[in-house]
């Protein structure tokens, strides 16, 4: 009997995700952002999708309330791109779970994306995506020890076509 | 009318052992036993134990884990679950408690089981490692030295009781391969013990010749010691000889022969397993747990003896031993390997020889180690016919030393020895096989006495 195979009460759990989701405007209208129910419903989707195109699976309301709190007071954030990038970020977590091999925390791997987002992707999640968090991921995966330090002129960043060399 | 049993909706047998929980909810759902809520808690029970066992396994860092991670979290609460379902005498109380108790309740209850049978196993353990066959079988050897204390290092009953992580090789009688986890290694190690007993009946020394004249290269086989030994004490008794030699002569093989052919195969089932029964009375074996596992092993006998009566080749069944059997074997310790740069220039000189004498003259002055002979066999050091001289050359004992090293098992030769090596391999062999018979068979039987140190 496969994990699916179980009956999950996903309308139960989407249920609860939505109402914390929506809970979170209490915080994030401080910023000037909201998410309206149908917002909501829709975050809870991607959440869904993203699980099943990476492998995963989850338990309780997740993550996205947890990363509404964590970006709600990026400076790159705005009404307007509010909900698209929360979607964007969604998907890059359950993305980077994987590519890291979970190796570390939900929170860790939120404050580093927070971090990089705001820092040195200046509020691009292509750059995010495809820079910052590859190569972190990258050093994760080949043991760096600071394997959050992105800088290329660090002694331990790895040179992924040079390492079998 | 005295025997009234009670009738259970579920049989007991119609379940699978391996995944107990699952098939005995869907049983008790077929049967209507469950109804479609009860069923339901049941499921959002277990999902709810899921994720606290995934919010344990990662520590509470991670809300999400991979679906392999998840799915081998979930097999084992249902294994484990399992186990205590299996503890009630019969499915009835099982259904009562799956109707009464909270899955977290019967998982916790399941969790203790797994510990005692972790426990049970451990002392068993001890107890097989304390009362082991001395026998070159290698699956025996290292399934007892290291593959069960492996077992017992990684074992993980929190996230993977279900999993039975060791590479056992040697096979028991009537394995029961349908279980997995703790409950597999529990009854790995019962029936061994068992069979340790029985083969404790007798001397190590008869059941090494059994084995060698069962095959001369038992110790690689992956064979059940104890159904050998089994099979030839039932012969002995089937032909009224002394068991203990478990020795069957092959006029006695004429007479079974004789006897047994013409019996059908409940007749003959029959005759083994009284046979197995005055066997055990023989052995004063009390134990109903051993012969229940006697019992058990004769149906497994007939089809082969059946067959083998059919085609007349009892002696593929009941073996008999080989008459010059060494009684003692010679324990060869090797003599010193010469230096790497010396044996270069050895085997440099014995190259440039233009004469084969010479280079007998060589090795017979310069090499006093088996270990180095071998290396200057298999090193471009002799070729053609050179083999064959410098094979008469050497005595009865280095030829037996050298036969030793020939592969047991000709079949994949070709994936460990280099050409030059089965070069040797073949010459020494077409040597043996031109050789006068009576030396041959000695040097086997010296070869087999020899053991290396």
């Amino acid at each position: 009997m496969a994990v699916k195979a179980l009956i999950f009460p996903t309308a139960v759990m989407n249920q609860t995700a939505i109402s914390e989701i929506i809970n979170c405007n209490k915080i994030t209208l401080r910023y000037g952002l909201a998410l309206s129910s149908k917002e909501a419903q829709e975050l809870v989707e991607t959440r869904a999708s993203a699980l099943r195109s990476f492998g995963r699976v989850e338990f309780g309301a997740g993550i996205i309330n947890k990363l509404i709190l964590k970006f709600c007071d990026s400076p790159f954030l705005s009404q307007h791109n509010y909900a698209e990038t929360l979607h964007d970020l969604i998907e890059t977590f359950y993305y980077f779970k994987n590519e890291t091999l979970d190796e570390i925390s939900d929170d860790e791997l939120l404050s580093l994306m927070k971090s990089y987002f705001d820092r040195n992707c200046q509020g691009s999640i292509e750059l995010l995506q495809q820079r910052e968090l590859e190569l972190m991921a990258r050093n994760i995966r080949y043991g760096v020890r600071d394997y959050a330090d992105l800088r290329q002129d660090s002694e331990e960043s790895v040179d992924e076509e040079s390492y079998y060399d | 009318m005295t025997n009234l049993e009670k009738q259970h909706l579920i049989k007991r047998e119609n379940l699978n052992q391996a995944y107990y929980f699952q098939s005995v909810l869907q049983e008790a759902r077929r049967l209507n036993l469950l109804t479609q809520p009860e069923l339901e808690k049941i499921q959002l029970q277990s999902m709810q134990l899921l994720a606290r066992q995934a919010e344990r396994y990662t520590f509470g860092d991670s809300s999400s884990v991979k679906e392999e991670t998840a799915q081998n979290i979930l097999y084992s609460i249902f294994y484990t679950i399992g186990v205590y379902l299996k503890s009630f005498p019969d499915t009835d109380m099982t259904i009562e408690a799956l109707k009464q108790k909270p899955v977290a309740e019967l998982y916790r209850q399941g969790r203790k089981l797994v510990e005692t049978q972790t426990e049970h196993a451990r002392k068993i353990y001890n107890q097989v490692k304390n009362n082991t066959i001395a026998t070159g079988n290698h699956a025996y050897n290292d399934t007892i030295e290291n593959a069960i204390p492996a077992f017992f290092s990684v074992y993980d009953a929190n996230y993977a009781a279900h999993d039975t992580p060791a590479s056992i090789d040697y096979p028991v009688s009537n394995d029961k391969m349908e279980l997995s986890g703790i409950e597999y290694i529990c009854n790995y190690l019962q029936k061994l013990h068992m069979e340790n007993q029985f083969c404790k009946n007798f001397t190590p020394h008869d059941i090494h010749c059994l084995l060698h004249s069962y095959d001369t290269h038992y110790q690689d086989l992956l064979i059940n010691i104890f159904k050998i030994v089994l099979t030839n004490a039932i012969g002995c008794i089937l032909a009224g000889k002394n068991v203990l030699r478990l020795n069957i002569e092959p006029f006695d093989r004429e007479y079974l022969q004789q006897k047994l052919a013409p019996m059908a195969d409940d007749r003959l089932y029959t005759i083994l397993i009284d046979a197995s029964k005055q066997l055990c009375q023989g052995f004063d074996i009390t134990d109903g747990l051993l012969q229940a596992h006697i019992t058990a092993a004769v149906p497994e006998l007939v089809p082969g003896l059946k067959n083998a009566l059919a085609n007349n080749c009892l002696e593929s069944v009941f073996v008999s031993l080989d008459g010059d059997q060494p009684q003692s074997a010679i324990k060869f310790a090797d003599g010193r390997k010469a230096e790497d740069e010396l044996f270069r220039n050895i085997a440099d000189e014995i190259r440039r020889c233009r004469y084969v004498s010479d280079k007998i003259a060589i090795i017979r002055r310069e090499i006093h180690s088996i270990a180095d002979l071998v290396d200057i066999l298999g090193g471009y050091c002799l070729f053609d016919d050179e083999y064959s001289q410098v094979f008469q050359s050497l005595g009865d004992m280095e030829l037996a030393l050298l036969l030793k090293k020939l592969p047991a098992d000709t079949a994949d030769t070709d994936l460990h020895y280099s050409e030059n090596e089965k070069e040797w391999h073949h010459r020494l062999s077409s040597y043996l096989k031109n050789m006068e018979p009576v030396r041959r068979k000695r040097l086997i039987g010296l070869s087999g006495r020899i053991k290396l140190k």
